[in-house]
Protein backbone atom coordinates (compact mmCIF):
# COMPACT_ATOMS: atom_id res chain seq x y z
CA UNK A 1 0.00 0.00 0.00
CA UNK A 2 1.21 3.45 -1.14
CA UNK A 3 0.10 6.47 1.23
CA UNK A 4 0.77 10.26 0.52
CA UNK A 5 0.81 12.31 3.62
CA UNK A 6 0.83 15.73 3.02
CA UNK A 7 1.65 18.62 5.43
CA UNK A 8 2.18 22.68 6.00
CA UNK A 9 4.59 24.53 7.69
CA UNK A 10 2.75 27.45 9.56
CA UNK A 11 4.07 30.03 11.79
CA UNK A 12 3.28 29.27 15.31
CA UNK A 13 0.63 31.61 16.14
CA UNK A 14 0.05 31.49 19.33
CA UNK A 15 3.67 33.12 19.95
CA UNK A 16 1.81 36.36 18.39
CA UNK A 17 1.03 38.66 21.02
CA UNK A 18 -3.18 40.77 20.76
CA UNK A 19 -0.84 43.77 19.38
CA UNK A 20 0.46 42.03 16.40
CA UNK A 21 -3.07 41.08 15.07
CA UNK A 22 -3.37 45.16 14.99
CA UNK A 23 -3.40 45.48 11.40
CA UNK A 24 -4.32 48.00 9.04
CA UNK A 25 -6.07 46.46 6.45
CA UNK A 26 -3.07 45.12 4.98
CA UNK A 27 -2.57 42.11 3.25
CA UNK A 28 -1.08 39.24 3.88
CA UNK A 29 0.08 39.43 7.46
CA UNK A 30 3.94 39.17 8.25
CA UNK A 31 4.74 36.25 9.53
CA UNK A 32 8.05 35.14 8.00
CA UNK A 33 9.78 36.15 11.74
CA UNK A 34 7.74 33.54 13.60
CA UNK A 35 9.16 30.35 14.86
CA UNK A 36 7.95 27.76 11.77
CA UNK A 37 5.71 24.48 13.33
CA UNK A 38 4.13 21.57 11.30
CA UNK A 39 0.31 22.66 10.84
CA UNK A 40 -1.36 20.53 13.91
CA UNK A 41 -3.73 18.47 11.75
CA UNK A 42 -1.13 17.59 9.92
CA UNK A 43 1.25 16.75 12.58
CA UNK A 44 -1.71 14.36 13.58
CA UNK A 45 -1.97 12.98 9.86
CA UNK A 46 2.08 12.04 9.96
CA UNK A 47 1.82 10.23 13.03
CA UNK A 48 -1.25 8.62 12.94
CA UNK A 49 0.46 7.16 9.60
CA UNK A 50 3.16 6.04 11.38
CA UNK A 51 1.40 4.21 13.99
CA UNK A 52 -0.35 2.51 10.51
CA UNK A 53 3.30 1.49 9.62
CA UNK A 54 4.09 0.14 13.16
CA UNK A 55 0.74 -1.85 13.26
CA UNK A 56 1.60 -2.86 8.92
CA UNK A 57 4.84 -3.86 10.61
CA UNK A 58 3.57 -6.58 12.83
CA UNK A 59 1.27 -8.05 10.41
CA UNK A 60 3.69 -8.00 7.80
CA UNK A 61 2.04 -5.73 4.75
CA UNK A 62 3.95 -3.71 3.02
CA UNK A 63 3.33 -0.19 3.33
CA UNK A 64 5.35 2.68 1.37
CA UNK A 65 5.06 5.88 3.37
CA UNK A 66 5.49 9.68 1.05
CA UNK A 67 5.11 12.67 2.30
CA UNK A 68 4.90 15.96 0.35
CA UNK A 69 4.71 19.86 1.63
CA UNK A 70 4.74 23.13 -0.92
CA UNK A 71 7.07 25.65 0.11
CA UNK A 72 9.91 26.85 0.45
CA UNK A 73 13.44 25.59 1.83
CA UNK A 74 12.79 25.91 5.42
CA UNK A 75 10.30 22.88 5.40
CA UNK A 76 13.26 20.80 4.36
CA UNK A 77 14.48 20.15 8.24
CA UNK A 78 10.75 19.14 9.24
CA UNK A 79 11.20 16.89 5.81
CA UNK A 80 14.77 15.41 7.28
CA UNK A 81 12.99 14.75 10.19
CA UNK A 82 10.09 12.91 8.27
CA UNK A 83 13.28 10.51 6.93
CA UNK A 84 14.62 9.57 10.23
CA UNK A 85 11.10 8.96 11.26
CA UNK A 86 10.45 6.10 8.66
CA UNK A 87 8.90 8.05 5.70
CA UNK A 88 10.38 6.39 2.66
CA UNK A 89 10.38 8.97 0.63
CA UNK A 90 9.63 13.19 1.12
CA UNK A 91 9.17 15.37 -1.50
CA UNK A 92 9.12 19.55 -1.48
CA UNK A 93 7.23 21.27 -4.35
CA UNK A 94 9.40 24.32 -4.91
CA UNK A 95 7.09 27.02 -4.35
CA UNK A 96 7.60 30.75 -2.99
CA UNK A 97 4.25 32.09 -3.61
CA UNK A 98 1.57 32.72 -0.93
CA UNK A 99 -1.15 30.67 -1.36
CA UNK A 100 -2.52 30.96 2.14
CA UNK A 101 -6.11 31.60 0.57
CA UNK A 102 -5.64 30.17 -2.53
CA UNK A 103 -6.79 26.40 -1.62
CA UNK A 104 -7.69 25.70 -5.08
CA UNK A 105 -4.27 26.03 -6.36
CA UNK A 106 -2.70 23.91 -3.40
CA UNK A 107 -5.06 21.28 -4.72
CA UNK A 108 -4.64 21.37 -8.29
CA UNK A 109 -0.63 20.93 -7.49
CA UNK A 110 -1.15 17.98 -4.79
CA UNK A 111 -3.37 16.33 -7.71
CA UNK A 112 -1.00 16.84 -10.52
CA UNK A 113 1.83 15.16 -8.06
CA UNK A 114 -0.06 12.64 -6.88
CA UNK A 115 -1.10 11.90 -10.98
CA UNK A 116 2.51 11.86 -11.79
CA UNK A 117 4.15 9.96 -8.62
CA UNK A 118 1.41 8.07 -7.82
CA UNK A 119 -0.59 5.77 -7.89
CA UNK A 120 -1.24 6.11 -4.14
CA UNK A 121 -3.76 4.21 -2.21
CA UNK A 122 -4.57 6.67 0.67
CA UNK A 123 -3.88 10.15 0.89
CA UNK A 124 -4.39 11.95 4.14
CA UNK A 125 -3.93 15.14 5.63
CA UNK A 126 -5.15 17.52 8.30
CA UNK A 127 -8.48 19.57 7.61
CA UNK A 128 -7.37 22.63 7.87
CA UNK A 129 -4.53 24.74 8.13
CA UNK A 130 -3.95 27.39 10.88
CA UNK A 131 -3.36 30.21 8.83
CA UNK A 132 -5.48 30.25 5.81
CA UNK A 133 -8.49 28.09 7.83
CA UNK A 134 -9.84 27.53 4.42
CA UNK A 135 -10.83 23.90 5.31
CA UNK A 136 -11.16 22.93 1.90
CA UNK A 137 -8.00 21.74 0.35
CA UNK A 138 -8.48 18.01 1.51
CA UNK A 139 -12.33 18.33 -0.06
CA UNK A 140 -11.06 19.70 -3.21
CA UNK A 141 -8.53 16.96 -3.86
CA UNK A 142 -11.10 14.18 -2.86
CA UNK A 143 -12.62 15.98 -5.95
CA UNK A 144 -10.48 16.46 -7.91
CA UNK A 145 -9.19 12.89 -7.97
CA UNK A 146 -12.60 11.53 -8.07
CA UNK A 147 -12.13 9.99 -4.78
CA UNK A 148 -13.98 9.78 -1.86
CA UNK A 149 -12.98 11.60 1.42
CA UNK A 150 -13.78 11.05 4.81
CA UNK A 151 -13.06 14.24 7.27
CA UNK A 152 -13.00 14.66 11.19
CA UNK A 153 -10.63 11.39 10.93
CA UNK A 154 -9.43 10.65 14.53
CA UNK A 155 -7.52 7.07 13.39
CA UNK A 156 -6.98 4.74 10.89
CA UNK A 157 -5.83 1.30 10.36
CA UNK A 158 -5.20 -1.45 7.57
CA UNK A 159 -7.60 -4.14 7.95
CA UNK A 160 -6.91 -5.99 4.79
CA UNK A 161 -5.30 -5.68 1.18
CA UNK A 162 -7.35 -2.79 0.18
CA UNK A 163 -9.45 -2.38 3.53
CA UNK A 164 -8.40 0.67 5.83
CA UNK A 165 -10.66 0.35 9.10
CA UNK A 166 -11.34 5.09 9.54
CA UNK A 167 -12.43 6.31 12.96
CA UNK A 168 -14.25 9.94 12.27
CA UNK A 169 -16.06 12.35 14.07
CA UNK A 170 -19.23 13.68 12.13
CA UNK A 171 -22.53 15.54 13.18
CA UNK A 172 -23.85 12.07 14.35
CA UNK A 173 -20.98 11.38 16.46
CA UNK A 174 -18.21 8.81 16.22
CA UNK A 175 -17.85 6.34 13.85
CA UNK A 176 -16.16 3.28 12.79
CA UNK A 177 -15.98 2.49 8.72
CA UNK A 178 -14.61 0.02 6.54
CA UNK A 179 -12.49 1.94 3.41
CA UNK A 180 -12.15 0.77 0.58
CA UNK A 181 -8.48 2.23 -1.23
CA UNK A 182 -8.30 5.09 -2.51
CA UNK A 183 -9.80 7.53 -0.23
CA UNK A 184 -8.41 11.26 0.94
CA UNK A 185 -8.50 11.55 4.87
CA UNK A 186 -8.50 15.03 6.25
CA UNK A 187 -7.63 14.13 9.99
CA UNK A 188 -9.36 16.01 12.71
CA UNK A 189 -8.97 16.41 16.80
CA UNK A 190 -6.94 12.99 16.97
CA UNK A 191 -6.28 12.17 20.42
CA UNK A 192 -2.69 10.95 21.37
CA UNK A 193 -1.96 11.98 17.53
CA UNK A 194 1.73 14.55 18.65
CA UNK A 195 4.51 13.27 16.37
CA UNK A 196 7.36 11.37 17.68
CA UNK A 197 10.57 12.47 18.02
CA UNK A 198 13.30 10.21 16.21
CA UNK A 199 16.05 8.89 17.88
CA UNK A 200 19.74 9.61 17.41
CA UNK A 201 20.18 6.33 15.85
CA UNK A 202 16.87 7.34 13.20
CA UNK A 203 18.76 10.39 12.36
CA UNK A 204 22.04 8.79 11.58
CA UNK A 205 19.87 6.12 9.50
CA UNK A 206 18.34 8.37 7.10
CA UNK A 207 21.30 10.48 7.26
CA UNK A 208 21.99 9.80 3.40
CA UNK A 209 18.39 10.66 2.24
CA UNK A 210 17.46 13.05 0.47
CA UNK A 211 14.09 15.02 -0.43
CA UNK A 212 13.37 15.10 -3.47
CA UNK A 213 12.71 19.14 -4.68
CA UNK A 214 10.23 19.35 -7.16
CA UNK A 215 9.37 22.18 -9.83
CA UNK A 216 5.76 23.54 -10.22
CA UNK A 217 6.99 23.41 -14.05
CA UNK A 218 7.46 19.82 -14.05
CA UNK A 219 3.88 19.15 -12.57
CA UNK A 220 2.41 21.18 -15.94
CA UNK A 221 1.19 24.18 -13.24
CA UNK A 222 1.22 27.83 -13.64
CA UNK A 223 0.69 29.91 -10.94
CA UNK A 224 -0.64 33.08 -12.42
CA UNK A 225 -3.16 30.76 -14.26
CA UNK A 226 -3.79 29.21 -10.82
CA UNK A 227 -4.20 32.22 -9.03
CA UNK A 228 -6.43 33.13 -11.76
CA UNK A 229 -8.98 30.23 -11.43
CA UNK A 230 -8.94 30.54 -7.59
CA UNK A 231 -12.55 30.15 -6.84
CA UNK A 232 -12.27 33.25 -4.08
CA UNK A 233 -10.25 36.48 -3.39
CA UNK A 234 -9.38 37.93 -0.25
CA UNK A 235 -10.34 41.16 -0.66
CA UNK A 236 -9.37 42.38 3.56
CA UNK A 237 -8.42 41.32 6.73
CA UNK A 238 -9.51 43.13 10.08
CA UNK A 239 -8.81 42.47 13.25
CA UNK A 240 -11.23 40.68 15.91
CA UNK A 241 -11.74 42.38 19.20
CA UNK A 242 -12.38 39.54 22.21
CA UNK A 243 -12.57 42.26 25.05
CA UNK A 244 -14.86 42.12 27.67
CA UNK A 245 -15.08 44.29 30.63
CA UNK A 246 -12.65 42.25 32.98
CA UNK A 247 -13.66 42.95 36.05
CA UNK A 248 -10.60 41.72 38.57
CA UNK A 249 -11.54 40.09 42.27
CA UNK A 250 -9.36 41.33 44.57
CA UNK A 251 -9.04 39.23 47.93
CA UNK A 252 -5.86 38.50 50.15
CA UNK A 253 -6.44 34.43 49.12
CA UNK A 254 -7.50 32.53 46.73
CA UNK A 255 -10.49 30.98 48.93
CA UNK A 256 -11.51 34.84 49.62
CA UNK A 257 -11.96 35.78 46.01
CA UNK A 258 -13.96 32.34 45.39
CA UNK A 259 -16.31 33.18 48.30
CA UNK A 260 -16.68 36.80 46.77
CA UNK A 261 -16.79 35.31 43.27
CA UNK A 262 -19.43 33.10 45.04
CA UNK A 263 -21.54 35.61 46.60
CA UNK A 264 -21.57 38.36 44.10
CA UNK A 265 -22.20 36.66 40.91
CA UNK A 266 -22.99 32.68 41.53
CA UNK A 267 -25.24 32.53 44.02
CA UNK A 268 -28.76 34.22 43.11
CA UNK A 269 -27.80 32.82 39.82
CA UNK A 270 -27.06 29.13 40.65
CA UNK A 271 -30.48 29.74 43.25
CA UNK A 272 -32.74 30.58 40.49
CA UNK A 273 -32.02 27.91 38.21
CA UNK B 1 -30.53 36.31 -5.43
CA UNK B 2 -32.09 32.68 -5.65
CA UNK B 3 -31.09 30.64 -2.71
CA UNK B 4 -31.43 27.31 -1.56
CA UNK B 5 -30.70 25.85 2.10
CA UNK B 6 -29.45 22.16 2.60
CA UNK B 7 -30.58 20.55 5.82
CA UNK B 8 -28.79 16.93 6.75
CA UNK B 9 -31.41 15.97 9.03
CA UNK B 10 -29.26 12.65 9.71
CA UNK B 11 -27.43 14.70 12.57
CA UNK B 12 -29.25 15.07 15.24
CA UNK B 13 -28.79 18.41 15.97
CA UNK B 14 -30.50 19.45 12.72
CA UNK B 15 -33.15 21.34 14.22
CA UNK B 16 -30.65 24.21 15.75
CA UNK B 17 -28.56 24.37 12.41
CA UNK B 18 -31.61 24.97 11.08
CA UNK B 19 -32.46 27.57 13.27
CA UNK B 20 -29.35 28.92 12.80
CA UNK B 21 -29.54 29.36 9.14
CA UNK B 22 -33.19 30.94 9.61
CA UNK B 23 -31.80 33.60 12.04
CA UNK B 24 -28.86 34.40 9.16
CA UNK B 25 -31.52 34.95 6.26
CA UNK B 26 -33.58 37.12 8.78
CA UNK B 27 -30.22 39.15 9.61
CA UNK B 28 -29.89 39.70 5.57
CA UNK B 29 -32.99 40.34 4.36
CA UNK B 30 -33.48 37.30 3.34
CA UNK B 31 -36.72 36.27 4.67
CA UNK B 32 -39.13 38.86 3.14
CA UNK B 33 -39.86 38.91 6.97
CA UNK B 34 -41.15 36.03 7.73
CA UNK B 35 -40.30 32.02 7.35
CA UNK B 36 -41.85 31.74 3.66
CA UNK B 37 -39.19 33.98 1.88
CA UNK B 38 -36.70 31.77 1.13
CA UNK B 39 -36.99 29.94 -2.13
CA UNK B 40 -36.61 26.23 -0.51
CA UNK B 41 -34.46 24.01 1.71
CA UNK B 42 -33.41 20.52 0.31
CA UNK B 43 -33.66 18.04 3.58
CA UNK B 44 -31.98 14.95 3.77
CA UNK B 45 -33.08 12.34 6.28
CA UNK B 46 -32.69 8.58 6.53
CA UNK B 47 -35.16 7.30 8.98
CA UNK B 48 -39.13 7.41 7.48
CA UNK B 49 -40.47 7.40 11.21
CA UNK B 50 -38.51 10.15 11.64
CA UNK B 51 -40.19 11.66 8.59
CA UNK B 52 -42.83 13.20 10.78
CA UNK B 53 -41.59 14.72 13.33
CA UNK B 54 -38.58 16.38 11.03
CA UNK B 55 -41.10 18.09 9.04
CA UNK B 56 -43.36 19.28 12.46
CA UNK B 57 -40.07 20.51 13.78
CA UNK B 58 -37.87 22.43 10.70
CA UNK B 59 -39.27 26.48 10.84
CA UNK B 60 -39.28 26.80 6.93
CA UNK B 61 -42.22 26.66 4.99
CA UNK B 62 -41.25 25.24 1.52
CA UNK B 63 -38.74 22.19 1.59
CA UNK B 64 -38.17 18.86 -0.27
CA UNK B 65 -38.05 16.07 1.68
CA UNK B 66 -34.98 13.72 0.17
CA UNK B 67 -35.01 10.24 1.95
CA UNK B 68 -31.14 8.43 2.02
CA UNK B 69 -30.01 5.21 3.04
CA UNK B 70 -27.68 6.54 5.55
CA UNK B 71 -25.78 9.93 5.80
CA UNK B 72 -22.82 9.95 3.25
CA UNK B 73 -21.89 12.53 1.54
CA UNK B 74 -20.95 10.96 -2.15
CA UNK B 75 -24.60 10.03 -2.15
CA UNK B 76 -26.38 13.29 -1.47
CA UNK B 77 -23.79 14.97 -3.54
CA UNK B 78 -24.91 13.03 -6.49
CA UNK B 79 -28.68 13.81 -5.63
CA UNK B 80 -28.31 17.75 -5.35
CA UNK B 81 -26.04 17.37 -8.41
CA UNK B 82 -29.63 15.37 -10.27
CA UNK B 83 -32.11 18.16 -8.66
CA UNK B 84 -30.48 20.98 -9.22
CA UNK B 85 -28.35 21.03 -12.45
CA UNK B 86 -31.33 22.46 -14.41
CA UNK B 87 -31.92 24.92 -12.75
CA UNK B 88 -29.48 25.59 -10.12
CA UNK B 89 -30.02 28.74 -7.68
CA UNK B 90 -27.77 31.27 -7.45
CA UNK B 91 -26.38 31.19 -3.69
CA UNK B 92 -26.66 27.70 -1.83
CA UNK B 93 -26.52 27.80 1.73
CA UNK B 94 -25.36 24.97 4.59
CA UNK B 95 -25.56 24.46 7.67
CA UNK B 96 -22.55 25.47 9.84
CA UNK B 97 -21.51 21.61 11.08
CA UNK B 98 -19.20 18.84 9.14
CA UNK B 99 -21.57 18.02 6.82
CA UNK B 100 -22.39 21.58 6.03
CA UNK B 101 -18.56 22.24 5.38
CA UNK B 102 -18.18 19.21 3.62
CA UNK B 103 -20.95 19.11 1.36
CA UNK B 104 -20.85 23.50 0.14
CA UNK B 105 -17.14 22.75 -0.93
CA UNK B 106 -17.62 19.65 -3.37
CA UNK B 107 -21.04 20.73 -4.78
CA UNK B 108 -19.67 24.33 -5.52
CA UNK B 109 -16.48 22.00 -7.20
CA UNK B 110 -19.25 20.05 -9.35
CA UNK B 111 -21.48 23.38 -10.22
CA UNK B 112 -18.01 25.14 -11.02
CA UNK B 113 -19.25 27.79 -8.59
CA UNK B 114 -17.21 29.26 -5.27
CA UNK B 115 -17.28 28.26 -2.29
CA UNK B 116 -16.55 29.61 1.26
CA UNK B 117 -16.43 27.26 4.70
CA UNK B 118 -17.93 28.78 8.17
CA UNK B 119 -19.00 32.41 6.96
CA UNK B 120 -20.34 34.98 9.57
CA UNK B 121 -21.88 37.35 7.22
CA UNK B 122 -22.80 38.56 3.61
CA UNK B 123 -22.84 41.47 1.81
CA UNK B 124 -23.25 42.87 -2.07
CA UNK B 125 -20.36 44.67 -3.19
CA UNK B 126 -20.31 45.98 -6.91
CA UNK B 127 -22.50 43.15 -7.75
CA UNK B 128 -20.16 40.58 -5.95
CA UNK B 129 -21.20 38.09 -3.00
CA UNK B 130 -18.69 39.30 -0.38
CA UNK B 131 -18.54 36.44 2.69
CA UNK B 132 -16.92 37.03 5.56
CA UNK B 133 -15.15 34.86 7.95
CA UNK B 134 -12.38 34.17 11.10
CA UNK B 135 -9.18 33.28 9.49
CA UNK B 136 -5.34 33.14 11.68
CA UNK B 137 -7.03 30.74 14.30
CA UNK B 138 -10.02 33.32 14.46
CA UNK B 139 -7.21 35.93 14.98
CA UNK B 140 -8.77 38.39 12.29
CA UNK B 141 -11.45 38.02 10.00
CA UNK B 142 -11.01 37.94 6.33
CA UNK B 143 -13.72 39.40 3.47
CA UNK B 144 -13.89 37.28 0.16
CA UNK B 145 -15.19 37.83 -3.15
CA UNK B 146 -16.96 34.98 -4.79
CA UNK B 147 -15.52 34.46 -8.15
CA UNK B 148 -18.16 31.94 -9.75
CA UNK B 149 -21.90 31.25 -9.44
CA UNK B 150 -23.20 29.34 -7.70
CA UNK B 151 -22.13 30.45 -4.47
CA UNK B 152 -21.74 27.87 -2.01
CA UNK B 153 -21.04 28.37 1.80
CA UNK B 154 -21.99 27.18 5.32
CA UNK B 155 -22.26 29.25 8.40
CA UNK B 156 -19.78 29.55 11.03
CA UNK B 157 -20.31 26.89 13.97
CA UNK B 158 -22.77 28.47 16.98
CA UNK B 159 -24.12 31.33 15.21
CA UNK B 160 -27.28 32.71 16.99
CA UNK B 161 -30.96 30.91 16.26
CA UNK B 162 -34.58 32.09 15.39
CA UNK B 163 -36.98 29.54 16.64
CA UNK B 164 -40.39 30.07 14.34
CA UNK B 165 -42.98 27.63 14.69
CA UNK B 166 -44.43 27.34 12.25
CA UNK B 167 -48.04 25.61 11.79
CA UNK B 168 -47.47 22.14 9.88
CA UNK B 169 -50.43 22.85 7.64
CA UNK B 170 -48.78 25.94 6.48
CA UNK B 171 -45.89 23.79 5.19
CA UNK B 172 -45.34 22.82 1.84
CA UNK B 173 -43.36 19.92 1.22
CA UNK B 174 -42.49 16.87 -1.12
CA UNK B 175 -41.27 13.79 -1.27
CA UNK B 176 -38.52 12.14 -3.01
CA UNK B 177 -37.29 8.64 -2.05
CA UNK B 178 -33.41 8.13 -2.74
CA UNK B 179 -33.03 5.73 0.06
CA UNK B 180 -32.50 2.80 -2.67
CA UNK B 181 -29.62 5.08 -4.12
CA UNK B 182 -26.78 3.93 -4.86
CA UNK B 183 -23.72 5.08 -6.66
CA UNK B 184 -20.64 3.32 -7.82
CA UNK B 185 -17.96 5.10 -5.14
CA UNK B 186 -19.56 3.59 -2.65
CA UNK B 187 -16.40 3.63 -0.03
CA UNK B 188 -17.97 2.71 3.24
CA UNK B 189 -19.18 0.11 5.38
CA UNK B 190 -20.38 0.88 8.50
CA UNK B 191 -18.71 -0.90 11.36
CA UNK B 192 -20.13 1.35 14.62
CA UNK B 193 -23.57 3.25 14.14
CA UNK B 194 -23.49 6.72 14.82
CA UNK B 195 -24.28 8.12 18.45
CA UNK B 196 -27.33 9.91 17.52
CA UNK B 197 -27.49 12.58 20.85
CA UNK B 198 -27.51 16.46 20.19
CA UNK B 199 -24.22 17.50 22.21
CA UNK B 200 -25.05 18.23 26.06
CA UNK B 201 -22.72 21.21 25.80
CA UNK B 202 -24.78 22.63 23.12
CA UNK B 203 -28.20 22.77 25.19
CA UNK B 204 -26.02 23.58 29.18
CA UNK B 205 -26.77 27.16 30.36
CA UNK B 206 -23.64 26.53 32.78
CA UNK B 207 -20.53 25.28 31.53
CA UNK B 208 -17.21 24.77 32.90
CA UNK B 209 -14.17 24.91 30.94
CA UNK B 210 -11.08 22.78 31.93
CA UNK B 211 -7.45 24.14 30.25
CA UNK B 212 -4.27 22.57 29.59
CA UNK B 213 -3.24 23.72 32.85
CA UNK B 214 -5.50 21.71 34.97
CA UNK B 215 -2.53 19.02 34.51
CA UNK B 216 -3.96 15.17 34.09
CA UNK B 217 -6.70 13.06 33.39
CA UNK B 218 -7.40 12.09 37.52
CA UNK B 219 -7.70 16.10 37.78
CA UNK B 220 -9.92 16.13 34.33
CA UNK B 221 -12.48 13.63 36.44
CA UNK B 222 -12.37 15.28 39.72
CA UNK B 223 -13.62 18.30 37.72
CA UNK B 224 -16.18 16.32 36.15
CA UNK B 225 -17.72 15.35 39.38
CA UNK B 226 -17.21 18.61 40.44
CA UNK B 227 -19.29 20.39 37.30
CA UNK B 228 -22.05 17.68 37.78
CA UNK B 229 -22.26 18.77 41.97
CA UNK B 230 -22.43 22.41 40.37
CA UNK B 231 -25.38 21.17 37.85
CA UNK B 232 -22.60 22.17 34.86
CA UNK B 233 -21.65 20.59 32.14
CA UNK B 234 -17.88 20.29 31.76
CA UNK B 235 -16.09 21.58 28.50
CA UNK B 236 -12.12 21.28 28.16
CA UNK B 237 -9.55 22.70 25.54
CA UNK B 238 -8.14 21.18 22.35
CA UNK B 239 -4.30 20.19 24.60
CA UNK B 240 -6.92 18.10 26.97
CA UNK B 241 -8.03 16.53 24.11
CA UNK B 242 -4.94 16.12 22.44
CA UNK B 243 -3.52 14.52 25.85
CA UNK B 244 -6.62 12.17 25.84
CA UNK B 245 -7.38 13.13 29.45
CA UNK B 246 -11.02 14.00 28.31
CA UNK B 247 -13.36 12.30 25.02
CA UNK B 248 -13.52 14.31 21.99
CA UNK B 249 -17.30 15.58 22.49
CA UNK B 250 -16.33 17.63 25.85
CA UNK B 251 -14.02 19.63 23.44
CA UNK B 252 -15.22 23.52 22.79
CA UNK B 253 -13.74 25.69 20.15
CA UNK B 254 -13.56 26.12 16.72
CA UNK B 255 -13.19 22.63 16.20
CA UNK B 256 -15.47 21.11 18.58
CA UNK B 257 -18.60 22.86 20.23
CA UNK B 258 -19.35 26.25 20.33
CA UNK B 259 -21.66 26.95 23.21
CA UNK B 260 -23.70 30.12 24.63
CA UNK B 261 -24.45 29.35 28.48
CA UNK B 262 -25.14 32.01 30.84
CA UNK B 263 -21.96 31.26 32.73
CA UNK B 264 -18.67 29.87 31.55
CA UNK B 265 -15.95 29.52 33.77
CA UNK B 266 -12.87 28.55 32.59
CA UNK B 267 -10.29 27.09 34.97
CA UNK B 268 -6.90 27.08 33.70
CA UNK B 269 -7.33 27.77 30.39
CA UNK B 270 -4.80 30.12 28.28
CA UNK B 271 -7.86 31.60 25.90
CA UNK B 272 -6.38 31.16 21.98
CA UNK B 273 -8.56 32.21 19.54
CA UNK B 274 -9.55 28.77 18.43
CA UNK B 275 -10.67 27.85 22.14
CA UNK B 276 -12.38 31.14 22.70
CA UNK B 277 -14.27 30.73 19.29
CA UNK B 278 -16.32 27.96 21.41
CA UNK B 279 -17.12 30.37 24.15
CA UNK B 280 -17.43 33.77 23.03
CA UNK B 281 -21.41 34.10 22.74
CA UNK B 282 -21.48 33.16 26.07
CA UNK B 283 -23.28 35.79 28.23
CA UNK B 284 -21.10 35.89 31.00
CA UNK B 285 -17.20 34.42 31.06
CA UNK B 286 -15.60 33.63 34.43
CA UNK B 287 -11.96 33.55 34.04
CA UNK B 288 -9.61 31.64 36.69
CA UNK B 289 -5.94 31.66 36.03
CA UNK B 290 -2.90 31.89 37.91
CA UNK B 291 -1.30 33.86 34.98
CA UNK B 292 -2.26 37.35 34.95
CA UNK B 293 -0.75 37.33 31.08
CA UNK B 294 -3.17 35.00 29.87
CA UNK B 295 -4.80 36.09 26.99
CA UNK B 296 -8.41 34.89 28.54
CA UNK B 297 -8.27 37.26 31.36
CA UNK B 298 -9.04 40.53 28.83
CA UNK B 299 -11.64 38.06 26.91
CA UNK B 300 -13.70 37.54 30.19
CA UNK B 301 -16.10 39.36 32.20
CA UNK B 302 -15.23 38.28 35.60
CA UNK B 303 -11.71 37.28 36.62
CA UNK B 304 -9.70 35.42 38.89
CA UNK B 305 -6.09 35.82 39.25
CA UNK B 306 -5.08 32.77 41.51
CA UNK B 307 -4.91 29.07 41.63
CA UNK B 308 -7.99 27.56 40.22
CA UNK B 309 -7.98 24.33 42.29
CA UNK B 310 -8.56 26.57 45.48
CA UNK B 311 -10.90 28.38 43.67
CA UNK B 312 -12.82 25.57 42.68
CA UNK B 313 -12.74 23.51 46.04
CA UNK B 314 -14.22 26.74 47.64
CA UNK B 315 -16.61 27.77 45.27
CA UNK B 316 -18.12 23.53 45.30
CA UNK B 317 -18.14 23.86 49.58
CA UNK B 318 -20.08 27.06 49.31
CA UNK B 319 -22.41 25.78 47.13
CA UNK B 320 -22.64 22.30 49.14
CA UNK B 321 -23.22 24.81 52.10
CA UNK B 322 -26.16 26.33 50.58
CA UNK B 323 -28.05 23.17 49.42
CA UNK B 324 -27.64 21.79 53.28
CA UNK B 325 -28.73 25.60 54.81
Amino acid sequence: MRILVLFKIVPDLDLLQDKEWTIKNTLPVETAYVKKIINVYDESALELTLKMADHSINNEQQIELSALTIGEPHADLFLKKLLALGFNNTYRVQCSADLRFNPYAIAYIITAFASQYGPYDLIAMGMQSSDGDNAKTALLVAEMLTWPCITGVTGFELRDLDLVAVRNINDQGLVEQLVHEPAVLAVGNAPCSLLRVPTLRDIKSAADQETAIISLQSLGCDLKKLNRQNDTELESLNTVNNTRAGLVIEGTSAEEKARLLYEKHLKGWLSSR
Amino acid sequence: MKYKVIINACSPSYKARAEEILSFLQEHHLTSGNAAGYNEAIVFYAEEQKAEDIINRLPFKTFKMVRIKHYQPEIILTILQELEIGSPAQIYIFPGDSSGNELAVRFAWRLNGSSLVAVEKITIQDNALVGIKKVYSGNLRGAFIFNYKPYCFSLARGMSRFEADIPVEKKNYTFHDYSSKTISLQPHDYLESPKEEENKLEKSSFIIAAGRGTGNSMEISRLQNIARELGAELGVSRPVVMNAWAPLDQLLGASGAVVSPDICLTLAVSGSPPFYYGIEKSKTIIAVNHDEHAPILKAADIVIIDDYKKVIDTLIKLAADEKGA
